[in-house]
């Protein structure tokens, strides 16, 4: 995050961009990972799309697919969408990325701060709020532009899990909120943060740690969930002057919860850039296994296998938000697929087996990009385009996935600069061109076909997501405010409700005594905090049927 | 990436940056009597009853000769963590004074830091924001190096 204000006078750089100039580099092999420890062996489950009123894990069900079985809410209804109720998330919060899990009546939500309230679904009340003690000072980290969210919790066997910014896994009490224990997951030290929700299951609960802007080694690792100990970890690239990586280098992290294939015992997440980010000289090869979706043994961190979407990344372009796993039908027969949407602008659907790509990877932005320069280059997406952590969901109805894009270009420019620990992990100036294009896309692919069947230009970068319902609908929130209701198989725009407040989550569904319930977590992303876009504060809004009526958002295009 | 994504909304405020980096430089004066990490005494709570907190103050370094005071203030209410960001760092006599930043160094400016260096690494101030009210608090510095 090293921009230089030089830079500024290089405004009004309008480029004529190609739609996918550049292709991704993928690459597909196992290896052996380097781990330690092990863990016993768990049961498995199959829970995709199920029947259930709550939302218990990030993504509703295993698969991470964001798809509720509710159908109340539907295409023919959805316009009588109005607030049932609305709740403020405390002082001076003004970051809201934060996925909420519904477990029985309760909303299970954490804040920019680290706090974790436990929520009355039906009235918005407040029952309890954890409020652990969290060293920030670790935000003088990436030149002093940190910046503190916490992507929620994970829940099992009456126990949440949560992740504070200063590397401290928490386990709490579901019904009380009092801690039971806390490990410490990383050495603040070493420049690491946190900033996603866990990922808890069959006895285990899995992390990562966040900051390969600042050279920091990307790991992924299983906790046990009763006590906390360390099972195993996996680290996604080698030790900074081993291998690829400089002295002063890393990348690699992680900045979403991992996704679980109860099936197999399979666990994917994706990984983020190498650094030095901007250049690359000084880390030769690809840089594995950063930009990657990576597959690995669940009960021993092994890798089975990695894809790689950006093989020796100049450009910032993690494979950072979460894994959706899907069945589709191609050519005649049934395959469990991946999907994956990169800061590169394209969307990944690979063979969950072997990591192979299913289709050729789909592009929803602009994209063109050119190695960065000392004189400066223009790149398409830029480091904040794409799909940002913004989860996609999956329809099995529709057999499609619902991609959040973002178009927005950077004006990149290389430093060859050296430090007493190696090289700068960072190297480089990145500026949005004054005047640049700052607008949104949200776009259904068939997983079956590889293709698009429809995409919305929007008016504001998409940064939080989407979720689907049986209803036919796919929900996504702007960085105005905007809560949108789509015809999941058509596309059609059939219900807005202003809110004012960014988007940096999708929504959560859930019923209670047999009321349907969109929820939906606004106030702001790290995105759009000074785009004051919207206005400001942290709130938890939840939409039935007959509730209040809200204003309407823009007319959209395509 | 987090980082990262702070650096869109740098963007818009790179002009507002600009414009005080000569001066902000300065800060609240020699890096030595400022700089670290401070313990917080509360005064006056404010309407939200804050009790206590921490204090970290670094040179921020956005790229080389860029560097600028700034500091993160985390305190504590019954019920919440608040931590706000001080930016535009000034001093006059035993002055000094700072914006309020709320979400990160690139949100809203949301309230005001006013106070006096007593000595060294001793600092007594009222914060005010929307939220807190105004909070009156006393600082004490235990560290010189803002790194955890």
């Amino acid at each position: 995050v090293r921009l230089k204000a030089l830079l500024l006078g290089l405004a009004l750089l309008t480029a004529a961009i190609a739609l996918a100039a550049c292709g991704g580099g993928s690459s597909s092999s196992s290896s052996s990972g380097s781990t330690s420890g092990e863990s016993s062996k768990g049961s498995a489950t199959a829970s995709s799309a199920p029947d259930i009123e709550d939302w218990p894990v990030f993504g509703r069900d295993r698969d991470n697919t964001r798809f509720a079985t509710q159908d109340e809410i539907n295409t023919e209804n959805v316009d009588e969408l109005g607030e049932a109720w609305s709740t403020g998330l405390g002082p001076d919060q003004y970051l809201m990325e934060s996925f909420p899990l519904v477990i029985g009546e309760n909303v299970y939500v954490t804040t920019s701060t680290d706090e974790v309230m436990q929520i009355n679904g039906k009235t918005g009340h407040i029952n309890w709020t954890y409020t652990p003690e969290v060293d920030f000072s670790q935000s003088t980290g990436v030149g002093g532009y940190g910046i503190t969210v916490n992507r929620g919790v994970a829940a099992e066997d009456g126990k949440l899990f949560v992740l504070t910014f200063d590397n401290r896994l928490q386990a709490i009490s579901e019904k009380t909120g009092e801690r039971l224990w806390s490990s410490q997951v990383e050495s603040p030290a070493t420049g690491a943060y946190e900033s996603m929700a866990p990922t808890a299951y069959d006895g285990k609960v899995y992390v990562g740690v966040s900051g390969s802007e600042d050279g920091v080694r990307g790991k992924i690792a299983a906790y046990d969930a009763k006590t906390g100990k360390e099972l195993w970890t996996f680290y996604t690239v080698p030790k900074a002057g081993t291998g690829w990586v400089p002295k002063g280098g890393g990348g690699g992290t992680i900045y979403m919860p991992p996704t679980v294939d109860v099936e197999t015992g399979t666990v994917y997440v994706g990984t983020g850039n190498p650094a030095p980010v901007l250049v690359g000289d000084k880390r030769p090869g690809k840089n594995l296994y950063t930009d990657s979706i990576i597959a690995l043994d669940a009960d021993t961190g092994k890798l089975k296998w990695y894809h790689q979407e950006e093989a020796h990344d100049l450009w910032d372009y993690d494979a950072e938000s979460p894994v959706v796993l899907f069945d589709a039908e191609i050519d005649g027969k049934m395959t469990r697929g991946v999907a994956e949407a990169g800061k590169n602008g394209l969307l990944f659907l690979l063979n969950a087996e072997t990591g192979e790509d299913l289709f050729p990877p789909v592009p929803f932005v602009k994209r063109h990009h050119t190695p960065p320069t000392t004189k400066g280059t223009l790149e398409c997406p830029g480091a904040v385009g794409g799909s940002q952590y913004s989860p996609l969901a999956y329809s099995p109805e529709t057999q499609a996935v619902y991609v959040s894009g973002i178009n927005l270009c950077m004006y990149l420019k290389v430093e060859y600069e050296s430090t007493k620990n190696g090289e700068k992990a960072f190297a480089g100036d990145r500026v949005v061109p004054k005047n640049t294009e700052k607008t949104g896309t949200f776009t259904a692919v068939a997983t079956n076909t590889g293709k698009v069947l429809w995409n919305h230009k929007m008016p504001t970068p998409m940064d939080g997501g989407a979720t689907a319902s049986a209803g036919g609908l796919v929900f996504t929130g702007d960085q105005q405010g905007v809560l949108y209701a789509f015809d999941a198989k058509t596309g059609d725009d059939l219900w807005q409700g202003d809110l004012k407040l960014a988007f940096g989550t999708a929504p959560v569904i859930y019923s209670i005594d047999g009321t349907q319930y969109v929820l939906a977590t606004v106030g702001g992303a790290a995105l759009t905090a000074s785009e004051e876009l919207g206005e400001i504060g942290a709130r938890v809004i939840a939409f039935k049927l007959g509730g209040k009526k809200l204003p309407t958002g823009p007319q959209l295009e395509g | 990436m987090i980082g990262l994504t702070a650096l869109v909304l740098l963007l818009s405020l790179l002009t507002a940056s600009l414009a005080f980096a000569g001066g902000g430089k300065e800060g609240w004066g020699g890096n030595g009597s400022f700089i670290g990490r401070y313990q917080v005494k509360v005064l006056a709570g404010g309407s939200a009853g804050v009790r206590g907190g921490e204090l970290t103050m670094f040179i921020q370094e956005e790229f080389p000769g860029s560097e600028e005071p700034a500091g993160i203030l985390k305190l504590r209410t019954k019920t919440n963590n608040d931590v706000v960001y001080l930016k535009e760092l000034k001093h006059q006599g035993r002055a000094r004074t700072a914006i309020v930043k709320g979400g990160s160094f690139l949100g809203p400016t949301i309230g005001r830091f006013i106070g006096k260096m007593r000595k060294p690494g001793r600092i007594v101030a009222n914060v005010s924001t929307r939220s807190l009210g105004t909070v009156q608090l006393s600082f004490a510095r235990y560290s010189k190096k803002p790194a955890p």
